[in-house]
Order: C-alpha cells, then structure tokens, then sequence
C-alpha cells in the first residue's frame, strides 16, 4: 500500500516516526516551535492525515499513530495540483474565471524565440 | 456624487488611461500608469471631486449651454398650457403611474439598489472565499532553510519583518499579508540557482516594499463596488498587469539591464513550471506573459524626454479628464439670461397622483385680489376644512388649526432647492403656472421650505425676492383654497370634484381678517368666483 501526503503532512507523520505515538495536544507544541504552524493548522492537517488513512487516532486524549511507513508513503506531485491552486491573489481568480489557457510547449519555445530576438 | 456619476466619470479616465498603455506601454517607465489607475481608483472610490477649469466636463457643459441657449431662443415655452389659459386642470387619468413620494429620504431600498448589492455581494464572496481558503492552506507552509536566503534578506532589510517559507501546494513564488508580509516559495524550483533566487527575492521585496497587495485589494474593492461598469473590469486586469510590470521594471533596474534576459529566462522557466492558470484570456492584445518578456527586453535607461512625457501624460489626462467641471452656477449672476439656469425639463415618466385636483386663477384673473394681497402684511394664504395658514411678510409660517382661537408660529424643514426642482418635474409636470419661470426660481436661489401635515398633506414653501408660492402635496384629495404670490388655487375633493361654498367662504372671511380685502371688496370677489364657477366649468361642482 502506498499513500501520497504533501509536505505539511509528511512533518506530522515525520513526528510521529521519530518519536512513536504523540497526542495531538503535544504534535501541535512541536510544530509551533519547528515549524511555527498554530494550534489550528496542525488539527487541520491532522485531520486531512486521519482522512488519508495514513495515521489513527486513539483516546484518551487524542493520541496521534502513524498506520504508515516512511516507504510507503510517496510525495505528492505538485503537477497534479496544478488546477487546484491559484496564487490567491484575486487577480488570479478573475483570470480563472474569464478563462484559462494552458502554455503549451510550442508556446513556450516560442517565448524563448522572443527573448532571444529582442536580446 | 452617486455612484453612477462616480463610475461614468471615471470611465472616461480609465478609456483614456488604456488607450495611453496600448500606446506608451514600453516607452515611459511604468510607474506613470500605476500612478494614472491610482487616480482612476481614488475617483472611483472617493465620492470628492476636484474642480478643473481645463477640465473635459467643463468644456462639455460649456458646449452643452451653447445648445440649450439656442434651444431656448428657437422654441415656444412647453408650459404654454399655464400662459394663455386662467383655468388649468392637471391630466388626471387612471394610467397614473406611481407616485415618486415626498422628497424626504427614504428608507427603503430602491430596485437599483438592491441589484448593486446583490452583484457587489457576490462579487465580494467570489474575491474572498477563495482567498480565505487559499490563506488557510498558506498556513500549513515550512519555514525554508537556505543559507543563501538568510545572507539575502540580511542584506536587504526592509521595517516589516519578511518571512520566507516554502509551500508545496503552490507552483510560483508568492507574497501574501501587507503588514505581516511572508513571502511563499514552490518546492520545486532549484534551491542552488542562486541567480534565480536573487530574481524571484528581489521581485518579492518589491512587491512587499510598495504595497503592492495592498494595491491590489483595493483594485479589488474597486471592482466590487463598480461591478457594473466593463470599463472598470478592464482596469483591474491591466492595473494588475501593470503592477507586476513596474515590479519587473524596478528589479531590472536593480540588476542592471544586462541581466534582462536572464530574468526573462526566469520568468518562462516559471511558467513552464505552472501550466494551470498562466495564461489570462488572449483576447486582451496580447497573453499577458508574452507582455510582461517584451516589457522586460524593452527596458531602457529613463531619459530626460520620457520621464517629461511621463509626466506631461500624467498631469495632462489627470487635469483634463479625472477633475469635474468647473461649478459655473455661483458665477451665472446677473449679466447672463436667467433662461440659462433653467433646468432641462423633466422628460421621463411622471405622476401627478400627488398633487390636488385644482382649479387655478392668475394675475390675469383675479387682479385686484393679487394686488391687495401684495399690499397686505402677508404673503400667503390658505385655508381647508381642518387648518387655515398664512404665511407674513417676514416669511413666517402662522397656522390656526381647527377654529382655535389663537395663531401658532410653525417650524419647518429646508430643503435643497435643486432636488425640489428635480422632484416637482417628476411630480408636477403640467402645473396651474409657468413651470419654466418656477424652475428658473429655484435655479437661482429660492429658498424652499417644507411642512408636513397630518394624512399626507405636505407644503412645499418657495420663497425669493418675487414672493412666495406654495406648492401643495395632497394623496387624499381634500378641498383647500390657496392664495399666493403667483396664483389663487382652489382644490377639490376626489371625485365627484366638488368645491365647497363654505370653504370658499371662509377663506375670504380670512382674506378680510387678516386686512388683505375689505369686506365690500371680498363679497364682490367671493360672487365673481361663484359665477365664474357656475357659467366656465364643468368639471367641478360648487355644493353649499
């Protein structure tokens, strides 16, 4: 079985590799003094990790451990995203809506062309 | 200002502004059209104007007065029902169309309102939904720890604390937050390229060190409250545009511009990076990163001349098209022919379903009562079956109500004199006297007071130098008779249009009251208008 996790995620479950089984309460400690993330954002990716199925959640307490290893877990390809995300700014969002355009490989041979040409 | 005036006045601007970029573009430094959509935004979102006598409206309304000069000179007045004729009947049909209300301002929502809300609402939540949810996901980025990074920005300090993390959600570098800025690089660009890193942190910087998002959110609150106007959403994608073009322009600049092509190199490596959402819609002359190559290759030292022909484009459009008229109303004195300051007339649809059922005597009727009364201590009067009002020679408004004994000294509301004239066009249209005279009054500075009444009844006081006229708000028709500067009116009840010989009685009671007729003159008066009624009319009854 292999899982594909973003970065945020694989941090928590790299946590949960070096130090076994963790409460949330403590993940979230940890990744406010590595990673600087707030309380929030770590339940957040916790939760999309549970969803994944890559980690199982145990009480008392919300204790956090990991139902996959380091092998089988694969990064996620960002080309795959491609679609999902815009740069936030609104601009963005405006250009997706009046309509999207895909640069295609002769595209952006010929934008090479043209910096050459004007060099 | 409303909104649409903002919005028109500023589209004139911004067409300008665009036809200047499609030409200008590569020749001035990029700085003049940030400048120039800056003042676009600020007359799209500052209700204030400022005045300009080289101003294009001025010379709009200047050309606009020449036509309306000739126009008054060649045609006959349209309110020639009100000349020739004593006795005037408003149209009165069961077509009426809704009464435009009293001129108070009103609570309720208009139509037009409510579409604006609803298109700005949802022009809003499709801004900052997404962007919410993209922040959420900003969140969960890695600090980035790169040696070179960390040299970088200790090298280039700036007063807001800059952090750089790295997100693998997202495919080009990015800057979010204006006070807390943090700049948010993609996982997979090449951490040794140096050079490119120094582009990409140098862009960045400058984004952060102008503002830029700032700019953009308020492009955005632009576009959300003028969601309406095209010529707006073409501003928004070229003023965005724009705003990475000048940052390109400033890192160039930095770098020196033997390094143009190596930035641009950068910019399409990006690009193939990102094959999403790069390209905006082709149909805007050319793909904006085919703009952004060409921009960045055609950047040259400023010269002398284009900096001056910058500024003389931006001094020169701001002056011209984003200042309002020059306001010409305070200087039209004297000299110039009152006709001008009339008001173009009303010409849309209108109601009378506000104004009473009246029979109207002028001057030419009723003379000697019209120069008794300017010979009285009072202005006006009037008198119905509830009230009688007179209004003194020092224009204050004295009401007795119900046979009391005593008269009361009564307050009242100004109102603007324009939007009076603007509402009794709408309201009015065929009057028992010369509309264009009326308008011209309170072109040129008639006071207008208001008095409302109990079921609806309202007074509108016009008050200049030629005395006073009261125009009357009756929705429930009930019998009056009036006497003012300009007219005697007497109103009748709905239908059957009866008048009341009581009322009219009364009224010259009060006329020899109040030391206007004597008591021989008003019985004479009283039998002229009683036989006037009987042998002219046929639409109004006279009961006892």
């Amino acid at each position: 079985m292999s899982i594909k996790l973003f970065d945020s995620e694989l941090n928590i479950m790299e946590i949960l590799w070096q130090e076994g089984n963790t409460t949330a309460k403590r993940i979230a400690e940890i990744t406010k003094e590595k990673v600087g993330w707030s309380k929030t954002t770590t339940y957040t990716i916790i939760k999309k990790c549970l969803d994944k199925g890559a980690i199982e959640r145990k009480e008392p307490n919300f204790v956090c451990c990991a139902l996959v290893t380091r092998e089988q877990v694969q990064e996620h390809e960002t080309t795959e995203l491609i679609n999902k995300m815009y740069n936030g700014a609104p601009d963005r969002l405006i250009a997706s809506l009046l309509g999207q355009k895909r640069l295609t490989s002769e595209e952006i041979s010929r934008l090479k062309q043209l910096i050459e040409r004007l060099e | 200002m409303s909104l649409i005036e903002m919005s028109l006045s500023a589209s004139l601007f911004i067409l300008v502004v665009v036809c200047f970029r499609s030409v200008l573009l590569h020749k001035v430094p990029k700085m003049t059209f940030i400048i120039l959509w800056g003042v676009a935004l600020l007359r799209l979102l500052v209700p204030v104007s400022f005045q300009s006598q080289f101003s294009i409206f001025t010379a709009v309304n200047d050309l606009g007065r020449m036509f309306t000069l000739q126009e008054n000179t060649s045609s006959t007045p349209s309110s020639s029902i009100s000349n020739g004729e004593s006795v005037t009947l408003p149209f009165i049909t069961d077509r009426m169309i809704t009464p435009n209300g009293p001129l108070e301002p009103s609570a309720t929502l208009s139509p037009f309102m409510l579409v604006w809300l609803v298109g700005f609402t949802l022009c809003a939540l499709s801004i900052i939904i997404p962007h919410l949810r993209c922040r959420k996901q900003y969140l969960s980025s890695l600090p980035l720890k790169s040696d070179f990074i960390q040299k970088w920005q200790d090298s280039n300090p700036l007063w807001r604390k800059v952090q750089v993390r790295q997100l693998d959600l997202i495919l080009t570098p990015l800057t979010y937050g204006v006070f807390r800025p943090v700049i948010l690089l993609p996982k997979h660009i090449d951490y040794t390229d140096t050079e490119q890193l120094r582009f990409i942190l140098a862009h960045e910087y400058t984004h952060i060190n102008r503002f830029d998002t700032l700019k953009k959110w308020l492009l955005a609150a632009g576009l959300c409250i003028h969601w309406f106007n095209p010529l707006v959403w073409v501003m928004y994608i070229l003023a965005n545009r724009d705003i990475e073009l000048s940052c390109d322009e400033k890192v160039i600049r930095t770098f020196g511009e033997s390094m143009k092509p190596a930035y641009a190199r950068t910019l399409v490596h990006m690009e193939v990076k990102k094959s999403g959402l790069s390209s905006m819609v082709s149909y805007f002359s050319k793909s904006p990163i085919e703009e952004r190559i060409i921009s960045i290759m055609k950047i040259k030292k400023v010269s002398i001349t284009t900096m001056l022909l910058a500024i003389a484009i931006v001094t020169g459009t701001v002056t011209v098209f984003a200042t309002s008229a020059l306001d010409k109303t305070g200087a039209a004195s004297g000299d110039e022919p009152a006709a001008e300051a009339v008001p173009a007339l009303y010409q849309g649809e209108s109601s009378t379903a506000l104004m009473p059922i009246d029979l109207t005597f002028t001057r030419s009727d009723v003379p000697q009562l019209m120069d008794q009364l300017h010979a009285s201590k009072y202005r006006a009067v009037y008198v119905d079956n509830e009230m009688v009002l007179r209004i003194t020679r020092d224009n204050s408004i004295q009401i007795r109500k119900n046979n009391g004994a005593g008269w009361e000294k009564y307050d009242t509301d100004r109102i603007d004199a324009k939007d009076f004239a603007d509402w009794l066009l709408k309201n009015d249209p065929i009057p028992g006297y010369s509309m264009k005279e009326f308008q011209s009054r309170l072109a040129n500075g008639a006071e207008v007071k208001h008095i409302a009444f109990e079921n609806g009844k309202e007074m509108y006081v016009v008050i200049d130098s030629s005395g006073v006229q009261i125009e009357l708000v009756q929705p429930q028709k009930i019998a009056a008779v009036l006497i003012d500067g300009q007219r005697m009116m007497i109103t009748s009840e709905r239908h059957p249009y009866l008048i009341s010989e009581q009322m009219l009685k009364s009224f010259y009671d009060l006329l020899v009251s109040s030391d206007i007729l004597t008591k021989t003159q008003a019985e004479q008066d009283y039998s002229e208008r009683i036989q006037y009624l009987k042998d002219n009319d046929t639409i109004f009854t006279v009961t006892n």
